[in-house]
């Protein structure tokens, strides 16, 4: 039966790194209810796995992302950067906050954040971007010291897109805050990087999920050797999700340059709203 | 060729190579007697011989040898934002590995 079982997880995890690259998303919360809902494994190695899936798609891309201009080193760490500062934050806050109000405090932040994603999801699908060849005018003070800024051109319109980050003092705070949320509750980040990156930074919604993809590689690093330390990593596992992940990123990646960026951006809000109704579904089942 | 592109590359490369070592070392612990009822491993937890995590080790190390060479690279090209970035991300990745800073996700 393991073997059938294993077989199966790398065709998952192929179509998860295909969906994963699509939507800038790490794929632990398509692989984490999944595994949780079918199977009996140990909740840890179903997480530590999920984190190693995020970071195994982050690295297979980073080539093609990077070499297609689609994203910048530059980005990458100043979002893992944030990412890390914050779930470090989450988890000293989580603990203590597990302790005072136990699991009906926790439910009562999952429900709210299930709703928040669906309202994100929705200013998302309204949201349109400025059009022209440059978006975020060109790179002054801050952008242009960090190196935020960059050419991209879009083989799917056919045009050189030149961007610049903007608002990055409230980037920070808010990919802080999605480590943050990260951090405490273990529900993974990559359905509000996307959103923030392509909103408030003001990035192309490819840019978004090219440099959001990316930053599991950086990012999820600190969390999956959590892990490590605990032995909580199971080799047959990682056997049989890493290969299929790897490829399917790879297979994702190419379709994602040359996808319209409204189809990734539906892609993105169709998993932000897996995310929700299972934050949501998480929060019920305790507080019902 | 630039640093971005040597940091893409050796994390696209040694993530290869982690891949095979995980395969390969996996395979292994069952050819010399290791169980493949995961189901039950994962319950009971399997104390594991170094060799086996060799490949997990690779991978997790990857990151941070790709940023200890970025930030080399980047430094020799005067390219300072990077530098700046980098150094940070690093201390805060050593601290995670000799485990005294925790993380959960």
């Amino acid at each position: 039966m393991d073997p059938f079982f294993l077989i199966l997880l790398f065709i998952a995890s192929f179509g998860i790194g295909i969906i994963g690259a699509l939507s800038g998303v790490g794929g632990g919360v398509l692989f984490t209810p999944l595994m949780m809902g079918f199977t009996d494994l140990n909740i840890d190695i179903i997480r530590s796995t999920g984190l190693a899936l995020a970071m195994m798609g982050s690295a297979f891309v980073v080539r093609q992302f990077i070499g297609a201009g689609a994203t910048r080193v530059n980005f990458i760490l100043f979002v893992s950067l944030a990412l890390t500062v914050g779930s470090i934050l989450g988890a000293f806050v989580g603990l203590s906050l597990v302790k005072e109000y136990g699991k009906v405090g926790e439910a009562y932040v999952r429900l709210s954040l299930g709703v928040l994603i669906i309202i994100v999801a929705t200013i998302m699908l309204t949201y349109r971007e400025g059009g022209g060849r440059i978006r975020g005018g060109e790179a002054r003070g801050l952008a242009k010291a960090l190196g935020l800024y960059g050419v991209f051109y879009d083989p799917s319109i056919k045009e050189e897109i030149k961007y610049t980050a903007r608002n990055l003092p409230l980037s920070f705070v808010l990919f802080s805050g999605v480590g943050f949320i990260s951090g405490m509750f273990g529900v993974g980040g990559g359905w509000a990087l996307v959103p923030v990156i392509n909103i408030v930074m003001g990035l192309p919604i490819k840019i978004a999920v090219a440099t959001s993809k990316t930053s599991f590689i950086v990012g999820d690093m600190p969390g999956f050797w959590v892990y490590v330390h605990e032995g909580a990593v199971e080799n047959l596992l990682l056997a049989a999700v890493l290969p299929g992940v790897a490829l399917g990123s790879i297979v994702g990646a190419r379709l994602m340059l040359v996808t319209k960026a409204r189809v990734i951006k539906m892609a993105v809000v169709a998993v932000m709203l897996i995310s929700a109704v299972q934050l949501i579904n998480r929060a019920l089942s305790v507080l019902l | 060729m630039n640093s971005e592109k040597v940091f893409a590359n050796i994390l696209f490369f040694l993530s290869i190579v982690s891949i095979v070592i995980i395969v390969v070392t996996a395979v292994g612990e069952v050819a010399v007697g290791g169980s493949l009822n995961i189901f039950e491993d994962s319950k009971h937890g399997v104390a594991r011989p170094l060799w086996a995590m060799l490949g997990v080790y690779i991978f997790a190390t990857t990151p941070l040898l790709a940023l200890i060479v970025l930030t080399a690279l980047s430094a020799a090209r005067k390219n300072f934002s990077i530098v700046a970035l980098s150094v940070v991300i690093i201390v805060i990745i050593t601290l995670a590995m000799l485990g005294v800073v925790k993380i959960s996700h």
